[in-house]
């Protein structure tokens, strides 16, 4: 039945009309780049658009603002680790720097990684890349990141749980 | 999908994790190594779990150098965007359960950094690779940008007050904002963007400055004050008294205009505050402390025949005494 679709797109587009140039204008603030502003108002409205269920918000900005802040933090995140990298990589001498192509695989490779580590703390997230990148002992990452040794392993079973999921999926 | 990227049972993805810790820590002892081969031959899903939580490792792989770096610190900027954003959004920085405050923090940074903000309210002092000094005052935006060619800092908003490090550091120092630009010559000083251009005053020393759309150069020095538009330089008059009382959280006004002086306080000040026209150009002698408004705005009664009408804590205006009032401050 076709109907079952309209209503949505009936919805989102009048939330488009009604509060479009308001929420460019909150993610404006927030955004330092306008095109990346425009883009991000754009994709919460597509997001809205591809939802199953949708009922007609109460405060519809404040549905608005929502939705885009889940937007925001993403772009954040992978902002984020994009600079780190650009950081890092000026203390690298000219000649040594990898070519731009290699510098947009790692940087791919840096945001899957990311991604699978999404949904850990920043005290787990610490410790699993202490383990896995730097190769530190147990008790030595319970030293840096301040917790005891019996956490660090919960942190690394986390870690190691978020990434299976992120690669194969959920344990049956 | 293939046999080999076909997730297990939660029981056995455990006791795969379980094991690769045992070993990991190195602490596996041969007992225990024998243990393990017995689990991993029992069955094809426990041999299945092993290799996979393998395959994970081999992302890792190639994380070395400033990519190992970049993973390590990103969180460092995400958390610098997350309070920016709060910036936008009165209430949502502290919903996040991160504080805004007024405090005398000194961050030592790195070489190279981007996006310094503070909330309203909030100062922050922040210390440059070349041991430059940056106070940020309430509500501002400042980039870094350190090239071999030269240090910029571009202040997108607010106020900073400057006291450059290294003398022997042969770039020079440069401020810019949409006005101007703004070469240190050894020195401390104030820049302030203002609605009306960007104002600075040179506490110490000198400071070359030239307007953006113009390469007319002229030098300030000590004691010395400028309006800085796009097109021209104002005249050069003696610094306001106070202009870096900020710095020690007090507002400093000497026959101001009210409306000035309010304005001045908004800034340190979440929401709405007004002045009502009638009132606007009284004129104002005093201090007054920046860390609480309220305090500063309660200062304001004795002296001039004035009240507070504050509707809420966020929509507080300054009225003639006998208008008629909703709840007083």
């Amino acid at each position: 039945m076709s109907s079952l679709q309209r209503p949505q797109h009936q919805l989102v587009g009048t939330l488009y009309r009604d509060h479009r140039s308001w929420l460019l204008t909150w993610l404006k603030r927030n955004v330092a780049c306008p095109h990346r502003a425009e883009d991000l108002s754009q994709d919460t409205f597509i997001r809205l658009l591809g939802r199953e269920h949708l009922e007609a918000p109460r405060e519809p900005r404040a549905f608005l603002v929502q939705v885009a802040k889940g937007l925001l933090f993403d772009h954040f995140r992978r902002a984020a680790l994009e600079q780190a990298y650009l950081n890092e990589l000026m203390r690298v001498p000219e000649g040594e720097q990898p070519s731009l192509e290699e510098q947009q695989l790692i940087l791919e490779d840096l945001k899957a990684i990311d991604r699978m580590l999404t949904k850990l703390s920043s005290k787990a997230r610490a410790a699993f890349l202490f383990n896995r990148l730097d190769g530190l002992s147990h008790a030595e990452i319970a030293e840096k990141v301040g917790v005891s040794i019996p956490r660090v392993r919960q942190y690394l079973a986390q870690g190691m749980r978020q990434c299976y999921i992120a690669l194969y999926g959920e344990p049956i | 999908m293939s046999i080999t990227t076909r997730p297990v049972s939660s029981q056995v993805l455990d006791a795969a994790i379980a094991w690769q810790l045992c070993l990991d820590c190195g602490q596996g002892s041969e007992a225990e190594h024998e243990e393990f081969a017995k689990w991993y031959a029992a069955s094809e899903e426990h041999a299945r779990a092993w290799m996979q939580l393998g395959m994970v490792d081999q992302r890792f792989v190639h994380t070395t150098g400033p990519a190992r770096s970049a993973l390590m610190r990103s969180r460092e900027g995400f958390g610098r965007q997350v309070r920016k954003l709060g910036r936008g959004v009165a209430g949502f920085a502290l919903a996040l359960g991160l504080t805004l405050f007024l405090g005398d923090r000194l961050l030592p940074m790195d070489y190279w950094l981007a996006d310094q903000r503070t909330a309203t309210g909030e100062q922050r002092t922040i210390r440059l690779s070349d041991n430059t000094l940056i106070r940020l005052n309430t509500h501002s935006a400042l980039d870094i940008r350190f090239d071999a060619k030269q240090r910029r800092v571009i202040l997108q908003e607010g106020e900073i007050f400057v006291e450059t490090g290294s003398h022997e550091d042969p770039r020079p120092f440069i401020v810019e904002t949409d006005q101007g630009q703004m070469r240190a010559l050894g020195t401390r000083f104030l820049v302030k963007r203002r609605d009306d251009g960007t104002l600075l005053s040179v506490l110490q020393s000198a400071v070359a400055v030239h307007p953006q759309a113009s390469a007319n150069e002229m030098i300030l020095r000590e004691g010395q004050q400028m309006l800085i538009q796009r097109h021209s330089l104002g005249p050069m008059v003696a610094i306001a008294p106070g202009a870096d009382a900020w710095m020690r959280g007090m507002l400093v006004v000497d026959n101001a205009r009210l409306k000035d002086v309010i304005a001045e306080i908004s800034r340190y000040r979440q929401g709405h505050l007004g002045v009502a026209p009638e009132v606007a150009d009284l004129r104002i002698t005093g201090s007054f402390p920046l860390g609480d408004t309220d305090l500063a705005l309660k200062a304001l009664t004795p002296t001039l025949p004035v009240e507070i009408e504050a509707r809420t804590h966020w929509w507080v205006t300054v009225v003639a005494s006998d208008a008629k009032q909703t709840r007083k401050l």
